[in-house]
This record gives structure tokens, C-alpha cells and sequence, in this order.
């Protein structure tokens, strides 16, 4: 349950970041991820979508119908201020705990 | 469209919004369709691109159903948002339409205002008195306890009240047994003089058990209750300080507790001061000052007095019928006697001090609930009109795309502001209307004092609004909005040829059966108070004073002072320019007092075994029965040789002869009368002393001399006006004797007017509700033919040019409403006979089916009919054919 939850968590932080350099559709959001994961971090495309909707509920993200690059009809993501405040204080909330795990795993027992 | 400034049409519908369903659909596909054509970029077919690219995704059905789940809640937020600015839409909407129909506007608002203005008003009264709960712990266990003789019955003298004969001694400790009440408590009420340092004033006084407080569930806010053991015989002379007396008499002084405070002159020790607005009974004066009860010679048990009102909780678990059959038994071994004996009523404490009252304001509301209904028929009627009317801009509005249901709503909106704007007004009517409604009203409902408009009465307006705002706005949107209407509507063909005049019948209709019955209800109070009001009451009541008078009890222990109080006052108020003759009696009529006693004749022993016969009692001053006009129809009137000491005298009134000396003249015979036997000198007439409705009771009259017990009022025959005379008979009076008071110098008139106030009161809202229905009525048929005339202008400038004749065209005219009025009568009859049905005990020689009464309704039905339809009727014959049909 925490491994799921940790998992929701890092999904959830990864997106807002790149929400927060602008509005991406849902495919645009895939392709940040794996190019920026270089594939390291495998989602499921279908397992994104469930995602950014869940966050749209909790208001961090909201949602709307845009023309996109090649001229179609796209539904476009935009992060909402509530979305920057949990952004950062989750961003803050993992560097310190991945901090704290390095850090641990590089003293000497 | 210039009156549409602000957003988009509020009839319109949004195309642009999609489903959730399409909504997840269309990003999937839009992502399917990229990843596939990224794929297809690396050298793959394009069915290979879409495969793969589903493949990625991984599980397309469970990604949407979860997604569309998520969705859900925005998109019910989403038909929320829509609902609401619809309905804000709507409601401004509705606002600019009212404003430019303003003539409408007006009618309507006005006329839902006066239904639920005169409702609200009405329902303050019964909420107040009815309805809420006593102010105090688990009210509803709180119970009514009285004594109950139904053999009483029989008595003309005793049939009052038989059910709620007062308890004393005997059955208080008779009732200390019960198991099914607990804590029964006694009290009474009594007026005294409450003196404090200088000042003086009358007060009322409540005589109470040490039980009552605790069986209430009350506690003082300062110092402590009456304790067992004080509530005795010669008991301490403490007493409780009402909230409101403490602070308006003793500026809320703590150190009040201990001090001495005077009742007719006697010491009492203030031991406590009672939480505000402590009063036992809602229609009765709040109590300054109480006191504790069964401490004076009149409670000892052996005297068998009962005064006292009993009070008391159910135990837990028994009902009201367990706890009536146990305290009828214990009544009934208490008060055994070879005569018979008492048995027990218990009732509800709330249900039993509203008994008199209740189905008088009952019927109140009803009438009031039948006049909301007309009111709410009336603007049904108007806004049909109005709806017919608007048949173009309703087609326009139907050829941009505007629903069916929307349209009905837009049409219930306007009649929800119509009603929100009547409830409003008619709120502010209500308030005025209830200060009006007290100001006339009897004693009872006066003594409510602090009725207003409170949360429960403007719940109870705003439901009438939203209630009679859907009635009134469903009727235009459900009749005028058939699917086939809309059609028409919507192709601009109008409905005005091949629309059908039904409802506006059915709405004709149902107002005139309402009025018709309102009115019969009315007519019938009317005449039944016009009877009363005839009755002869069998003395002279114009130009009459009567003084009342009260003395304290401690200086008049000693009745000679009393006695020459009395020969002085009427000797001054004699010497008054502009009176005639004085006398006095004890309870004269109307004064609201009446005392009686056993009597028995001569020849008939003393019999243990049967009940005694009750006579009024009233002890006289010479002089009486020529001032008040009584005839002395044989015999002789009493003398100032009648005096204490000389032979034992008294008068007859006709009935007491009657019923004791059926056969012969009573005039020499001798009557037994408080422990003595008495020879009767004389006979009078009958006279009613306390309703004009009520039968004639028997009377014996003894001259005070003779038995000097209780306040005598003064009565005062003058010649002419009597308004002056009362202020210099008061300034007579007032220097007489300190310890008397004169309660009151009223003109007799006066009293006999208050006795039927309560009838007079309920006939004159019931009529007022009667005349605001026919005025509604006629205001609905005005309308119909109004527009019937409007509607058919061309019609009848054809018929006037074929030479029809005027009075054809006003028969065609009224014809419109002929119908509904036709049905509205054959359905009012029959239901007024069975609603007045419920009118006869309020009725005095009236039977409820009066067709003198029914006459009169139907004339004054009538009459509102041919006021509101001949106007408009003989407008319709002033046109003029040529210009009729030069306009076509």
C-alpha cells in the first residue's frame, strides 16, 4: 500500500513539474516522461490518463479543450496554484527523505 | 433584442459541452492516434502503428471506466453550475418581464400578498396558542387534573364546567396516592392590593402547593421555592417574587430575599424570585406575586371547598387513560357521599387550557386557508391571461431552441417571484394585520401580547409562497405547454384560434364554489350575532354605569365598614348631576362574577342521598331591580326595612319560581338558603347575567343587609351621556376610602358588548375573509371578460354590423364565465352544506343550513359577478364595426 502510494506520489510530483513549465496534453506528458526518464521509469500510457484525472479532482490540475500542434482537437492540462503549493512542498518533502536514504546508504556500517 | 444586454440568452442550451463519456473517448483517441503516428514514423504500416500504440496502453476499458468514474463528480458540479446560473437566468429574467407587465405584476402580488398576508397572520395566533409546546421540561407529560360530575349535567345552574370542577383539599391528598401521576400540584389565582413601602397597586396573585415548582420543573433564579409543610393550614406567609415584578417593583435588588412585602394589607416574607417569563397559562395574566396555597380556613378538608386547578406529570410509562381511571378512583372514595361522588378527568396540559379557544381559532384558519386558495386560483387565472398574451414572445423563444422544460420553468420561476414578492408584502401585511388582530381581539388571545413574526410564522409564510408559487405557476405551464402547443409554438402558426378556454373555467369555477362557501360561513356568524345581539337580556342596559369596586380584605374583615362604604358611595354618586337612581349588587350582570349554592323548598326534607339543587345567588342594595329595570312581576321589592335582624326575605327570579313552585305562586313560601330558611316577598323577571346565549338560570336574590358577603358592584341609572359622568364618579370614590378601589366605571353597554366579543371577533375576520374572496372572485371574472373582449373585438364589430342587437353582445359577453360560474355554483352548495355542517356550535338559532343565509351568499355572489363582468361586458358593445374592420 505504501509502495503504491509512494508511486501515486512520484507519478503525480513528475507531472505537476512538467505542468509547471506550461500546458502539455496527456501524450505530450507521456513523452516528457519517457524521454526524460530515458525509459528508466516505465508507465503504462493507460495508467497516466487515471492519474491526471484523479489530480484534476483534488484541483491541483485543471483541464481544457485546445487546438493542438497538428491542428486536432487535444485536451490540454494546466496546473492550478494549488497544484504549484503541492508541487513544492512535496518537492521538498522527496529531496529531503532521498537526502536522508543516500545519505544512510553511503555511510559506512 | 435590446433588453438582453448581459450574457447569452437565458433560454439557451450549450451545444459545446460534451459528455464524460465523449470526453474520455476523444483523449484516448487523440493519444492512440499521436503514439500510432510516432510509430508510423519509425517505418510501420499504420494498422501496425495503431496496434502497437493500444498495446502501450495497456488496458483501454478498465483506463476509461476509471477515468469516467474521476470525471463524475465534475460533471455533476458542471450541471450544478448550470442549474444555478439557469436559474439566476431565470430569476432576472423573470424580474425584467415582471417589470414591463407592471399592471400584472401589481394584481398578482397584491393579491397573493393579501392571501398570505391574512394566512401568516392568522397562523401567528394558532402557532402561538396551539401549536408550540409549553416553556417547560417534557411538556407533554404534563397533565390537566380536575374533578368531573357527570351527573351535573342535568343542572341547569352546575351544567357548566361539569368536567372541570376545581380540586381542593380532599382530593389533593386523596391524590398523594396516585402511582400513575406524580407530583400533582394546586393553583389558583386570586386579585390583591400589593403594597411595597408607598406604593400601591392590584396585582394578580398565584396560590400554590410547595409541589408546583418541581412538578414544573422550575427553579428559582434567586432564594428558594415553597417547601412541604408550608403549604398547610396556618402555614408561614412567604411568598415568590414574579421575574418581572422583582425588577420592575424592586429594581432587581438582591437583598429582596427576607424582606416584607404587604397583600391586602397582610405581611408576607419575600423567600424567592421565579425565572422570567414563568407563566402557567398562555391566555391567562402572568402572576406578580405567589403565594402558598391551603393556609387559609376555607382549604381546611372539612369544608369541601375546591378551587384549585390541578396539575401534574404522567409516571413514566402510563398514559393518559391509566392515570384517569386511578385518579377517578381516588376522587371518587375521597369525595363519597350518599349523594354520589366526583370522578376524575385528565387531560393534556397544552390541549386542556386552549379548549375554549381552539376551535374557535381553528375555524379562523380555515377560513383564512380557503381564502389562500382563492388567492392562489386568482393569479392561476392571471397568469394564463398573461401566458396568452405572451404567445409570440414564447414562440420566438421556442424558434431559438429553448425546451419545453425550460420554457415551464421560466414560466414557474416568474410565479415563484410573484409569490416570493407576495410572501414579502404580505409578511408586512401580517405584521400590521396582527397588531390589528390583538387590538380587537378578546381577552384571551390580548393577553398573548408578544405575538409577532418569528421564525416559525416566516417559515410558515415562506412555505405558503413556495406552495402557492408552484400551484399558480404549474396550472399556465402544464396547460398552455402541450407537446402539440410547442409544435405550434414553434412553427409561429400561435395557439389563439384552436386554444381550449377549460382551464380558465375550472379556474372560474373553483373560485366561485371557494367564495360561495366563505361567504355562506360568513353570512351565517352574521346572522347568528345579529340574533344574539337581539336578545333581550331582561333588564335595560342603555344608560348604565357600572362601578366595580374591590376592597382589601383585612380592613373589611368587619362588614358594617363595608356596609357604610357602600351607603356612602351611592349616596355621593346619587348627588351627581345626570343620574337617576343608584343601587348596587354583588355580581351584577356582565361583571364576569356569578356565585350559587344549594336551595331547597319548603316540603322537601333534607335528603342525603340525593344531589342538591343549585340556585345563582345575589345580595342586592334597595333600589335594585328599578335601576337596573328588572319587572317585579308579583310580589313586592326589597325595603330599607329589610335589614339585619329583621324577618329573612328574598326575591325569585321566574325561572327559580317556576322550577321549584311549577303550580302555584311562590309569593309567601319558604325557601331554605345558606343555613337559614327565608320567606319569599316576590318575583322577578329573568335576565341573563354572563351570555346572552345562555338559557335563563334560576336566582335568588337576598338583600345585602341580610347576608353582606362579597364586593358589591355599583350600578347607576343616568339620563343621557354617561362619558363624562365616569371620571367624577371616580373622583368621588377615590377619596372615600383608601383601602377601597375602583376597578373600573364602565357603561353597561359596554359589558354586555364584551360577553359576545369572542363572537363578534370570529364573525368579523370571517366576513372580512369573505369579502377579500368575492373581491378576489370578481377580480378574476373582470379579467376573464376582459380579455374574452379583447380577444374577440373583431367578432363582435362584425356581429354589430350585421345589426346585432347590444344587449346580444353583452349576453355573449358574459357567456364566457356563464360556464364556470354555473359549475362553480353546482359544486359550491353541496359544499358549503357540508362545510358550514361544521359551523353549528358557533351558531345561536341558526341551523348551519340556513337558506336565508344561503340566499344572501349568492346575491352577494351575485352582485361581485355583475360589478366585475358588465363593465368590460358593456365595453365590448361600444365598438366600433367600422373601424374594427378597417384595422384588419
Amino acid at each position: 500500500m505504501a509502495a503504491r502510494d509512494r508511486l501515486h506520489g512520484t507519478l503525480d510530483l513528475l507531472v505537476l513539474k512538467t505542468l509547471s513549465a506550461g500546458p502539455r496534453h496527456g501524450y505530450a506528458i507521456a513523452k516528457w516522461l519517457e524521454e526524460g526518464t530515458r525509459d528508466k521509469l516505465r508507465v503504462e500510457d493507460g495508467s497516466l490518463y487515471p492519474a491526471l484525472y484523479r489530480m484534476e479532482k483534488q484541483e491541483w490540475i485543471r483541464s481544457e479543450w485546445r487546438t493542438s500542434e497538428l491542428g486536432r482537437q487535444a485536451k490540454f492540462y494546466l496546473i492550478t496554484p494549488a497544484g504549484r503549493r503541492h508541487l513544492k512542498a512535496e518537492t521538498e518533502d522527496w529531496l529531503a527523505f532521498a537526502t536522508t536514504v543516500t545519505r544512510l546508504l553511503e555511510l559506512a556500517v | 433584442m435590446s433588453q438582453e444586454p448581459e450574457g447569452p440568452d437565458p433560454l439557451d442550451r450549450s451545444p459545446l459541452r460534451r459528455s464524460v463519456e465523449q470526453e474520455v473517448a476523444d483523449e484516448f483517441d487523440f493519444h492512440l492516434a499521436m503514439r500510432a503516428r510516432e510509430l508510423a514514423g519509425t517505418g510501420l504500416d499504420s494498422a501496425e502503428a495503431r496496434r502497437q500504440a493500444e498495446a502501450r496502453f495497456g488496458d483501454l476499458a478498465e483506463a476509461q471506466r476509471l477515468c469516467r468514474e474521476l470525471a463524475g463528480h465534475r460533471e455533476r458540479r458542471a450541471r450544478r453550475i448550470v442549474f444555478f446560473s439557469e436559474l439566476a437566468q431565470d430569476f432576472r429574467f423573470a424580474l425584467r418581464t415582471l417589470r414591463r407587465r407592471r399592471a400584472f405584476a401589481t394584481l398578482a402580488v397584491i393579491t397573493t400578498a393579501l392571501g398570505i398576508g391574512a394566512a401568516t397572520a392568522i397562523y401567528g395566533v394558532v402557532d402561538r396558542v396551539l401549536l408550540r409546546p409549553l416553556p417547560f421540561d417534557e411538556p407533554g407529560r404534563l397533565v390537566a387534573v380536575w374533578a368531573s360530575e357527570p351527573e351535573r349535567r342535568a343542572d341547569p345552574v352546575l351544567s357548566r364546567g361539569w368536567d372541570k370542577v376545581p380540586l381542593g383539599s380532599d382530593e389533593y391528598l386523596a391524590l398523594q396516592k396516585a402511582t400513575r401521576l406524580r407530583g400533582i400540584a394546586l393553583f389558583g389565582t386570586s386579585a390583591n392590593m400589593l403594597s411595597n413601602g408607598s406604593t400601591r397597586e392590584r396585582v394578580t396573585t398565584l396560590v400554590a402547593t410547595s409541589s408546583l415548582l418541581p412538578t414544573l420543573r422550575v427553579h428559582p433564579v434567586l432564594g428558594r421555592g415553597f417547601l412541604p409543610g408550608e403549604d398547610v393550614h396556618d402555614g408561614p406567609k412567604i411568598a415568590l417574587l414574579s421575574w418581572e415584578t422583582w425588577r420592575s417593583r424592586f429594581a432587581g435588588d438582591s437583598t429582596v430575599i427576607g424582606r416584607s412585602i404587604r397583600l391586602d394589607d397582610y405581611p408576607y416574607t419575600v423567600v424567592g424570585v421565579l425565572p422570567p417569563g414563568l407563566r402557567l397559562d398562555r391566555t391567562a395574566t402572568q402572576a406578580a406575586v405567589w403565594v402558598p396555597a391551603l393556609q387559609g380556613d376555607y382549604d381546611l378538608p372539612e369544608r369541601h371547598n375546591r378551587q384549585y386547578s390541578g396539575v401534574a406529570r404522567l409516571a413514566p410509562g402510563a398514559t393518559l387513560a391509566d392515570a384517569e381511571r386511578e385518579a377517578s378512583t381516588l376522587i371518587g372514595e375521597a369525595t363519597a357521599s350518599p349523594a354520589g361522588k366526583s370522578s376524575a378527568r385528565v387531560a393534556d396540559w397544552q390541549f386542556d387550557q386552549t379548549r375554549d379557544i381552539r376551535g374557535s381559532l381553528l375555524l379562523l384558519l380555515g377560513a383564512v386557508g380557503v381564502l389562500l386558495l382563492i388567492a392562489c386560483i386568482n393569479v392561476a387565472t392571471l397568469m394564463l391571461g398573461e401566458t396568452a398574451k405572451r404567445e409570440p414572445e414564447l414562440a420566438a423563444r421556442a424558434a431559438l431552441g429553448a425546451g419545453m422544460a425550460r420554457l415551464s420553468r421560466q414560466l414557474l420561476t416568474e410565479s415563484l417571484v410573484i409569490a416570493g414578492l407576495g410572501a414579502l408584502l404580505g409578511c408586512a401585511l401580517a405584521w400590521a394585520g396582527t397588531r390589528a388582530l390583538i387590538a380587537y381581539a378578546p381577552p384571551q388571545i390580548v393577553r398573548l401580547g408578544g405575538i409577532g413574526l418569528d421564525f416559525r410564522v416566516l417559515a410558515f409564510a415562506t412555505g405558503c409562497a413556495v406552495l402557492t408559487g408552484i400551484a399558480f405557476g404549474l396550472v399556465p405551464a402544464l396547460t398552455r405547454l402541450k407537446p402539440a402547443d410547442y409544435a405550434a409554438l414553434r412553427m409561429g402558426t400561435g395557439l389563439s384560434g384552436r386554444r381550449s378556454r377549460g382551464p380558465e373555467r375550472l379556474l372560474i369555477a373553483g373560485e366561485v364554489a371557494l367564495s360561495l362557501v366563505l361567504l355562506v360561513g360568513c353570512t351565517l356568524l352574521a346572522r347568528s350575532l345579529g340574533r344574539l345581539t337581539a336578545v333581550d337580556p331582561g333588564f335595560v342596559p342603555d344608560q348604565m354605569m357600572v362601578v366595580q369596586i374591590t376592597s382589601e380584605k383585612a380592613p373589611y374583615d368587619d362588614s358594617t365598614r363595608a356596609a357604610r362604604f357602600y351607603a356612602s358611595a351611592m349616596e355621593q354618586i346619587a348627588a351627581l348631576p345626570g343620574v337617576v337612581t343608584v343601587s348596587a349588587s354583588t355580581s351584577a350582570p356582565f361583571t364576569g362574577g356569578s356565585s350559587s349554592s344549594p336551595t331547597r323548598p319548603e316540603g322537601h326534607p333534607a335528603d342525603p342521598t340525593v344531589p342538591p339543587v343549585y340556585t345563582q345567588q345575589r345580595e342586592p342594595m334597595p333600589g335594585y331591580f328599578a335601576t337596573m329595570k328588572i319587572p317585579l312581576l308579583a310580589g313586592r321589592d326589597f325595603t330599607p326595612a329589610d335589614r339585619d335582624g329583621a324577618p329573612l326575605v328574598v326575591i325569585l327570579s321566574e325561572a327559580a319560581a317556576r322550577r321549584d313552585w311549577p303550580t302555584v305562586s311562590a309569593v309567601g313560601h319558604q325557601i331554605f338558603w345558606q343555613g337559614q330558611w327565608r320567606t319569599i316577598v316576590g318575583i322577578v323577571g329573568d335576565i341573563k347575567f354572563a351570555r346572552l346565549s345562555r338559557e335563563d338560570e334560576p336566582i335568588l336574590y337576598a338583600p345585602y343587609a341580610q347576608a353582606p358577603w362579597g364586593d358589591l358592584a355599583i350600578v347607576v341609572r343616568t339620563r343621557g351621556e354617561t362619558g363624562a359622568l365616569a371620571s367624577a364618579i371616580r373622583e368621588r370614590l377615590d377619596k372615600l376610602d383608601p383601602a377601597a378601589t375602583v376597578l373600573a366605571v364602565i357603561p353597561m353597554v359596554s359589558l354586555v358588548e364584551r360577553s359576545y366579543g369572542e363572537e363578534r371577533y370570529r364573525t368579523l375576520l370571517v366576513t372580512l375573509f369573505g369579502g377579500m374572496a368575492s373581491l378576489l372572485a370578481a377580480v378574476g371574472i373582470f379579467g376573464v371578460i376582459s380579455r374574452a373582449q379583447a380577444r374577440r373585438t373583431r367578432e363582435i364589430g362584425i356581429r354589430l354590423a350585421l345589426g346585432s342587437p347590444a344587449f346580444a353582445v353583452i349576453g355573449l359577453m358574459l357567456r364566457e364565465t356563464a360556464l364556470g360560474i354555473g359549475v362553480g355554483l353546482v359544486v359550491g352548495i353541496p359544499a358549503a352544506l357540508l362545510v358550514v355542517r361544521q359551523l353549528g356550535p358557533y351558531l345561536f338559532q341558526i341551523t348551519p343550513t340556513d337558506p336565508t343565509s344561503f340566499g344572501l351568499a349568492l346575491l352577494v355572489l351575485l352582485g361581485a359577478f355583475l360589478a366585475a363582468a358588465l363593465p368590460p361586458a358593456w365595453r365590448a358593445n361600444r365598438v366600433d364595426p367600422a373601424r374594427v374592420l378597417r384595422s384588419e
